[in-house]
Order: structure tokens, then sequence, then C-alpha cells
């Protein structure tokens, strides 16, 4: 058992008013008088009393006691006793999962995992006392802050209240690293995750604080789309792949349909047999640009609809439109040789391109795909340095061959004019927190790297190719076609993945132009294009179809789920974290049973009893003529 | 027109004209022992028919039936109630105690109706008050006769309550000058921790049958005490300092029940009786209902 505790012990100092109170009972000079014609019968009366009872003492002041006792039960409840709950704090953190299985119910007509979630959330609200603070995050793909640290009740329900599921995959990791930012400006005692376990069991985080994983209870069987792409086929088909998946054992009669626009191309009946799904391929011709719906019709109940639609836009094939500098001309006949391409050596307005080539100092207009042939780029500048080599040469001493751009390309044979080093003190890390990815690496420096930013791949030669060996390796024209193929892979003409929810990739249009965007169940934003013409960060938390408008363009584009692990609804019962930080422990949190409305109710009970002892009124009466 | 003028402040002329209707019914103690040759002082001078016997030697040939003789050739003596004059004995505790919620008043008021149903049936009547102990108890001597109704109205309309003469007390004081049989009426709140069986014994002893009426205020019979309370007797301005509880006073009313109990005991067994009156009653509604329905008047 444990002892209660106090959230204000300072009000113990009222128990100082015991003395005045004893005082002023035993001190009273003026006890009512009041005459009586003889005290015969109450002599004998009291004597009775006296002999009958059993605490003679006590009932002498009796009315001193209950006095006492009722200034006691308040002084008590004043200093707001409680008796701590499992894992209580002052400050408390809770991560309400957010993301699309939040959304599945346990059976028709169920509650949601949120609505779960958040009436956990309110339990805990309920509970805080004065002087301890809660803060909300809640997370989908990425984390919100929705109410800092504060015990205001009202602020914190109304949150809950506006709290809705995204249709997003979850990502435990950003909202873990939101509180972890926030514990270094208002630091707190404990993190309690509600989620319905559909997060990974193994995170890599180093928890440094302590984490209760409350986990809500299971939704029902589930069935889903989890992949949708398509491959070009030919100079206007395209085959699309659609993969569906569900909840293990899941047994949920229904049909894919596919629809563009109000005709239905296809009806396929889905037969789950294993853990692995169905996957279905339709042969799909386009004229124009199309987007694609793809749904599940059930006939049963199905516990999560956001992954019963997916959305696919398809438009007819194009060239590949690459810019490539007019210095850098081996590039230029390496790609000259390749199908389906219109090279450009210098940029032409009102044209987006999707591959471009720049040397150092060159314009370089904004596209998906971008390859710096030479150079530092700014942000490293003071981080690595370039030496001409007077004697001797550089060799590649490792390279990434599972790169996209060095897939089958054999850079151990190369040699090079320059060296890369790191300046001094300077370590790889301090590349990698750029979010730089080494490809290749030399003797004393990286040769080659990659950094993916806002939706756009840049890769970097750090050395100058004119002073290697590289254009006249056999391994050149296969690095330009692998560049190709990105860059075809990018722009989604070799072959198409259907966005997913959370952030859209960026979409070529025309630059510097204001677009709307129409989102599922009419939500509209604008944005502006960008001087590129890359149209970047619209958000999609919701699965549905999206049309932008603007400068005379119209695109209809999709957003879907697309997430195995949020449709199969998996879950974990134990987080497991990085082995030295401190561990996630589940359980069911409950808050500080606060005692101070029991200690007043009693209060008021022992003052009723006192009004019951003396004031009450005996029933029955003397019975005389 | 005139109003006749009030015959006494106590009782009203309309309920005296009622009192004067009425008849006090007590059990009178037949002494047939003092029948003889000699009548009694102050015996009754007609006879009631009681009973027969047979005649034996001695009898007075005075009281033999001859009637019967005629028939049955057997000599019979006739038996009589020998009616011996009552002497009502009002006693009136006048002590500070009966000085509450009008107890006095209505003894005195009580006290002169009965004594004038006793002067319109012919008995003597006297009345004792008891004050202090050291005035000791005022005496009206033994009156007979209506005509001394004014008398007895004068000598109650002068009585003032005042200081701690208990009941029995009161009754020694009244044996220690009574002579005579009759009836005892006490007319007081019968608060008292004395032994009043031994007094009552006394008066019995005396050939007084003890009648008992007992004046309480409404404040005693359902006391209402606030938290701590300091009761002051009236009498000897003694204090008791009681914690008024629902408890106390529930005890309170079972003593006082109790208490009822044991006069109505110490009355009935002494052949007499006992009424406890609450004061908030008038004296009209006692005499023409309680007391009626009693069987003390009729």
């Amino acid at each position: 058992m444990s002892w209660p505790g106090f959230h204000a012990p300072s009000a113990a100092w009222l128990f100082a008013l015991v003395v005045p109170l004893v005082l002023l009972y035993f001190l009273k000079l003026r006890r009512p008088t009041m005459k009586v014609p003889s005290l015969a019968l109450w002599r004998v009366v009291l004597q009775d009393q006296r002999v009958n009872s059993p605490f003679q003492r006590f009932r002498r002041n009796l009315l001193l006691w209950l006095q006492l006792a009722i200034l006691c039960l308040i002084v008590l409840a004043a200093m707001l006793p409680f008796f701590r709950g499992v894992g209580s704090s002052n400050r408390t953190v809770i991560l309400i999962d957010r993301s699309a299985s939040m959304g599945a119910r346990d059976k028709l007509g169920g509650e949601t995992r949120l609505a779960l979630a958040k009436e956990r959330a309110r339990t805990l609200i309920d509970g805080l006392s004065p002087n301890q603070e809660v803060a909300l995050i809640a997370f989908g793909r990425t984390a919100r802050q929705l109410v800092p640290f504060t015990n205001a009740h009202r602020v914190l329900l109304r949150a809950l209240d506006d709290l809705a599921v995204e249709e997003v995959e979850g990502d435990v990791v950003d909202a873990l690293r939101m509180a972890d930012a926030m514990a270094r400006s208002a630091p707190f005692d404990r993190v309690v995750l509600l989620s319905d376990g559909n997060i990974p069991g193994r995170i890599d985080f180093d928890l440094p604080f302590e984490l209760d994983y409350e986990k809500l209870p299971p939704a029902g069987a589930n069935l889903g789309i989890t992949g949708l792409r398509a491959r070009r086929d030919g100079a206007r088909g395209w085959s699309v792949f659609v993969r569906v998946q569900g909840t293990e054992g899941v047994d949920i009669p229904c049909e894919l349909e596919v629809r563009r626009g109000d005709t239905t191309l296809f009806t396929e009946p889905v037969h789950i047999s294993d853990q692995s799904g169905q996957r279905f391929v339709f042969p799909i011709a386009v004229e124009g640009s199309a987007l694609l719906e793809f749904r599940l019709r059930h006939r049963g109940f199905d516990s999560m609809p956001a992954d019963d639609r997916a959305y696919l836009a398809l438009e007819p094939g194009r060239p590949l439109r690459v810019l490539v500098d007019r210095e850098l001309s081996f590039f230029r006949h390496g790609l000259a040789v390749l199908p389906d391409l219109e090279l450009d050596t210098a940029p032409r307005a009102s044209t987006t391109y999707d591959l471009v080539l720049t040397a150092p100092g060159a314009e370089t207009p904004l596209a998906l795909t971008t390859l710096h042939a030479g150079g530092i780029p700014p942000d490293l500048t003071t981080l690595l340095t370039v030496e001409t080599l007077q004697t001797g040469t550089e060799t590649v001493v490792d390279w990434q061959r599972s790169s996209p751009l060095l897939e089958h390309v054999e850079l151990s044979e190369l040699l090079f004019g320059q060296r890369v080093r790191f300046a001094a003190g300077v370590r790889l890390q301090e590349l990698e927190s750029l979010r730089y990815e080494i490809l290749a690496q030399g003797s004393s420096g990286p040769l080659i790297v990659a950094k993916e930013d806002g939706g756009l791949l840049h890769y970097h030669l750090l050395f100058d190719p004119l002073r290697s060996t590289l254009p006249y390796r056999v391994g050149f024209p296969i690095l330009c076609r692998n560049l190709v193929d990105q860059a075809l892979q990018r722009a989604g003409l070799l072959d198409k993945q259907a966005p997913r929810t959370g952030v859209l990739a960026p979409l070529p249009v025309p630059p510097n132009t204001e677009f709307t965007v129409v989102g599922p169940g009419g939500a509209t934003t604008t944005v502006r294009s960008d001087s590129g013409g890359l149209l970047t960060g619209i958000a999609t938390p919701q699965v549905g179809p999206l049309l932008v408008r603007g400068g005379g363009t119209e695109l209809q584009v999709g957003a879907s789920l697309l997430s195995l692990a949020e449709t199969a609804l998996r879950t974990t019962d134990q987080l497991q974290m990085n082995e030295l930080s401190q561990k996630a422990v589940t359980r069911q949190v409950t808050t500080d049973r606060s005692l101070w409305m029991v200690l007043a109710a009693l209060a008021l009970g022992v003052l009723l009893v006192e009004w019951w002892v003396f004031q009450a009124k005996p029933g029955g009466h003397v019975r005389v003529a | 027109m005139n109003q006749p003028a009030q015959i006494t402040g106590l009782l009203s002329n309309q309920l005296l004209g009622r009192i004067e209707q009425m008849q006090l019914v007590v059990s009178r103690r037949f002494t047939n022992r003092s029948r003889g040759e000699h009548l009694a002082r102050g015996g009754g001078s007609s006879n009631e028919f009681r009973d027969y016997r047979d005649y034996s030697a001695g009898d007075d040939m005075r009281f033999v039936d001859w009637n019967i003789f005629a028939r049955l050739q057997r000599p019979f003596v006739k038996l009589f109630h020998q009616e011996e004059q009552l002497h009502v004995v009002l006693l009136i505790d006048a002590s500070s105690s009966m000085g509450f919620e009008e107890k006095d008043r209505r003894a005195l008021e009580l006290a002169a109706a009965l004594g004038t149903m006793a002067l319109r049936g012919g008995e003597r009547v006297s009345v004792h008050v008891f004050h202090s102990a050291g005035r000791g108890a005022s005496r009206l001597e033994p009156i007979r006769g209506r005509g001394k109704r004014r008398e007895l109205f004068a000598f109650l309309e002068n009585v003032t309550p005042g200081g701690e003469t208990t009941v029995e007390q009161g009754v020694e004081a009244l044996l220690r000058r009574h002579r005579g049989r009759g009836a005892m009426f006490v007319l007081s709140d019968f608060l008292t921790t004395g032994d009043l069986n031994r007094a009552f014994n006394m008066a019995f002893s005396a050939g007084l049958v003890p009648y008992g009426l007992q004046l309480l205020g409404p404040s005693e019979l359902s006391p209402e005490l606030s938290a701590d309370v300091r009761l002051v007797d009236c009498e000897n301005a003694e204090t008791l300092d009681v914690t008024g509880t629902g408890e106390l006073v529930r005890l309170y009313r079972e003593h006082l029940q109790a208490l009822l109990g044991h006069l109505d005991a110490f009355c009935r067994n002494r052949g007499g009786q006992f009424v406890s009156l609450d004061t908030a009653l008038t004296a009209e509604t006692v005499l023409t209902d309680v007391l009626r329905r009693r069987g003390w008047v009729r």
C-alpha cells in the first residue's frame, strides 16, 4: 500500500486552527443558559446517559471532537491529497497515433481506434491534478503538437475534439523526436503513447525519457489496396499492377473495380489466400491524361475504408526532356544515342526539364533529377576541398554498386586528376547530417554524392570529369543510361507509382504560377509553383483525387494510402528501442486518484452527523392527557 | 348592557356556571365501624341499603326486616352504607418551578374548580399551599357549603409561587395539621427527587386517598436544546451543563414517561388516580373533557 501524496502540502499550516478551536471551545464564557423548572429529572437523565455510554470521556466533549474532525478533514482536503496512479507524473506528453489504421473499427458501427484513444486521453486529462500538465502531440506521417504543456482542461479537450484520422502511414519516430525536442525546452517526466500498435516493433531511436505504451484494443478484419503502380507498355499503353492484401486470415468477399471517371473498365473478384495477397494486372491504354480509380467493393464488414480506394494518374508517353550544359559535350554525346530524349544545350523558356546536367557556374533550372558535374555544392564548401594533383592520380576506393546511378558501372579502374579531401577535423558524419549520401569514396574523401531535397534528386560529381578517365571508360554510357532511367522513373515516364498520402511529390507545371488544389471533400488550397516549374508541398492527408488548376493547366492526381503496415493492422505489443536507451513500458497509465472530494464529503458527513446528533428531534412523545 | 361582575379572576362566570352543574367523583372510604349507638361526628344523615344478613343475637332489632320475617319466618338484618362526610383536601404546589408556562395559574384554576364542585356537593374543603420550606405551607381551614366558595376563591387568588418546597415536604406539612378522611388532590409538576412513596403512604394512612394532577408545560414535555447549554434550576439556581443531543432528549422523554408511570402507580395503589396535564390545555378543556373522560367528574 502506498501512502497518499499531497499536491498542496503548504495548506498543512491550517492545522494550527486546532489551537484556537480548542481554546474557543473551552474558554467560551457565555454558554447559553436555559432556565428549567427543575434539574431533578435532567440529573437522572445525565447519570443514565453516562452510565450507558461506552465512551463517557469522549462523549463529554462530543461537540469538540466532531468540530476537530471536521476541521482536520477540511484541512486535509485543502492539502489536496491523492493516491498516485500508475505512470502518473507532473508533466506528461501524450502521443496520439492518428494514422490511417486508427480509423479502423472493431465491428460494424463500432468506434474507431482514434475515438478510443481520445477517450483514454480524456480520462487522463480529467484526472489531472492542479499541478499536473499535459501536452498533446498527434502523429501520422509527421508529428504535430496540438497543445503545449497546460492544465487547461478545456483547451486540451477542444484539441482532442478537433483531432481526426489522417489517412497516412504512421511514423512514431517523428513523434518521439518532437517529444525529445520538447524535453529540451520544457522538461517532463513521462510520455504516454496511445496507439493501436500498428508501429514498428523495433524503433531506431534513443529514448531519453520513460515511455508508457498503451495499446488500444485491436480492430476487425481488413482488406485493402497496398500496391499500385504502372509500367509503360508501348507508346500509349500501360500495364497497371494492383496488390490487394489484408489482415491475417481475412476472408471478406469483395471485388476490385477499376474506373476511369464514370466508366468501369474492369471488375475482378478478390480471393485472398495467403499473406502475400492477390496481385492484379490491368492493361490500360490512355489517349490523354486519365485518373484511374481502383476501388474494393466489400460484401461484408471491412474495418478500415481508407485503403479501399487508390488512384493513379496516367498520361500518354512523351520524350524525356534533358538539358545538358554546353561544356558537358561528352555527356551530350553519351545521351544522344539513347532513344526518346529531347536534348537542349541551353534552357528554353516555359520548358520544364526532367533531367538537367550542369557544370559549375552554369545556369541550372530546377528539375526532378539533376547531375552536377564538377564542383563542390555550396553547403559543402566548408567541409570539402578539391585539390588538383600535379603528380599521381586519385582512384575510387569503394562505391555503392546497388545505387541506381552506379548500377553495373565499374569504377575501379578510373583515374582522377583531382583529389577531394575532407577539411581538417571534418568527419563523414557531418556530410550525412546534411543528408548527403556518398556513392563513391576516394582515398581522401568522397567523389560522388547524392542528395534528395524537396523531392528533387541531386547527383554531385565532386571531381572535374574532364580531369578523369570517366568519359573514356565503358562504364560511362552505362552511367548515362542509369541517369536517364532514373530521370524517366522520377518523371513518371517509365514507371509510375501511385502517389501516397502525406505530401505529394513535386509536380512539373509552368513556373511562377498560382494553382488551386481541390482535394477530397472539396478542400481547397492555393499554392505557387517555383521558378523551376515545380509545384511542391501539397499536403494530402486524405485518400482521394486532387484537381490542380491554374495558368491554363489542369492536372488530375490522386493520393492513396498504399501501406501494407496500415492495411494489415499488424500490432506490436512491446516496443524495442535502441539498446542503451530507456525501455518503453507497455501498461495502462492511470491518473492520480484525488482524495479531496472524499475528504470534503466526509467533512460534510460529519457535519450532518453533528447536526443530527445535536439538532435532530427524536421521534415519539411523552403521553400526557 | 352591563356585563355581570366576575366572581373570581380564576374562572369565568360561564365556566363557573358549568362547574356548578358538575359533581366530583371520588372513591369514598366507607367506615361501617363507626355505625352504632353513637353516631359518628359529622356522619351522614341518610343510609343507603347495601345487603341482608342473618340475624344474630345482640343485633339491633330496629334493623330487622319484618316483611322478610313475615314471609320466611326467619329474621334478617338490613345492612346500610353509612356515608361519611368527605374531606376534600387541595394540596397546591406553589414552588418556583410552578411559575413556568402558567403551571401555577392552571393549578389554581383547577383547584378553584375542584373546590367549587366539592363545596357544591356538601363536602368539607381545605386548601394547603406549600411555598418555600422556610415559610411553610399556608392553609385554608376546612370550609363547607356553597356559600364559602368566595372564601375559597379569595384564598386562591392570593397565592403566589416561590420557594423550593418539594411535594413530599408539602404532604408532610399537610398531615401535621390535617384531621379527617377524604381525598387529597395534589396539584404539582411532581418534578422532585424526594421520597414521594413515603409521603403518599403517610397520607393514605391518615385516610386521604391521593389524587395527582401533574401540570407540565410544553417545554417540559418536549424540550428543545441547542448544542451546549447550561440548565439553571429556577428554584435554587443550581446549574447543570448538558450537550443537547437528540439522544439526550430521547432519554429525557423516556425518564419523564417513566416518572408518569410511577406517579400513576403511586396513586392507583392507594385507591386514587393520576393524570398528567399539558398546560397548553385550557382549564375548561381539562374539566369538561379530560377529567370527565377519566371519570373524575361528571
